[in-house]
């Protein structure tokens, strides 16, 4: 996967497939419990989004003051990034969408 | 005009389609939507919240092509939105603020919440035997689950400081008591 920390405001990244972490798809830093969040979030995203009738879940922000992650979900391979916190995820999830 | 209508009142957050707060003890007040997928998505995010431990990560987006579920996670109740995919971040969170920041937030169920936050301290502390600890006790004190008064949610505090001498000791009992009664202040 290519370095998505060149994209302004991601700090760090990192591709998941079937809940393990693809090889050599970590760059940059990631916070604690990046596996966690991936294994647990992801299946919880698509059963809220299906509960709600939302459609097939896209993406997953968890944030605090000072911590912002984003989960891309896609079809065999989801990639987490830890952002900077303040930093639009929008912009950012549009971006790492492109270059994907 | 309900905690929510009122709350949302003068507010404008683009795409709106449901609004709602969840209480820790199963209540939940919403506009729009159907009520048992909102609870049954609630209990799945404070789970996972709580499996993955990160507590300062209080606030969860779920976002789909169109649409945008925000919600933010907090000991007493759970509350957010499904809006439209372009809905302002900042704007729902000023509503969230607003809602969750006042005091007893979801009022009509400040006794319930205060309950379930006792249960929750008390299998803490007592672990196997918290069930049923707190089956006796709630029972003893008069309890009523559904909408406790104040005075019988002080009765099981007391039943259960006395309870929890016997089972965990001295030290833990009043480490316990101390909690319990500052969830009463």
């Amino acid at each position: 996967m290519e370095d998505l920390t060149k994209i302004p405001g991601v700090l760090g990244c990192a591709a998941y497939s079937g809940n393990s972490l693809v090889a050599d798809s970590r760059h940059g830093t990631l916070g604690g419990k990046a596996d966690e969040i991936e294994q647990f979030w992801s299946a919880a995203a698509s059963v809220v989004a299906t509960n709600l009738q939302m459609g097939p879940a896209r993406c997953l922000v968890l944030r605090s003051r000072e911590r912002q992650v984003l989960l891309i979900l896609q079809d065999g391979q989801n990639v987490l990034c830890e952002l900077e916190p303040r930093v639009d995820w929008r912009a950012v999830a549009a971006e790492i969408k492109r270059r994907l | 005009m309900g905690l929510i209508e009122e709350s949302l009142s003068g507010r404008r957050i683009a795409g709106l389609r449901t609004a709602f707060v969840v209480e820790a003890g199963g209540g939940c007040q919403h506009q729009g939507g159907d009520q048992s997928a909102i609870v049954q998505s609630v209990d799945l995010v404070r789970q996972i919240y709580e499996i993955v431990g990160l507590p300062e990560m209080d606030v969860v987006m779920v976002v789909s092509d169109s649409q945008l579920f925000y919600a933010q996670i907090k000991p007493t109740a759970v509350a957010g939105v499904v809006a439209g995919r372009e809905a302002g971040i900042d704007d729902i969170q000023s509503w969230l603020d607003n809602l969750l920041g006042r005091p007893r937030s979801v009022a009509a169920g400040g006794n319930r919440d205060a309950l379930a936050r006792i249960k929750k301290l008390t299998v803490e502390y007592l672990k196997d035997f918290a069930d049923m600890a707190l089956m006796v006790q709630i029972k003893q004190a008069g309890v009523n689950e559904a909408d406790p008064s104040r005075e019988s949610l002080e009765k099981l505090v007391a039943g259960l400081e006395k309870a929890s001498l016997m089972i965990i000791g001295p030290s833990q009992a009043k480490e316990l008591t101390g909690k319990l009664k500052e969830l009463l202040k």
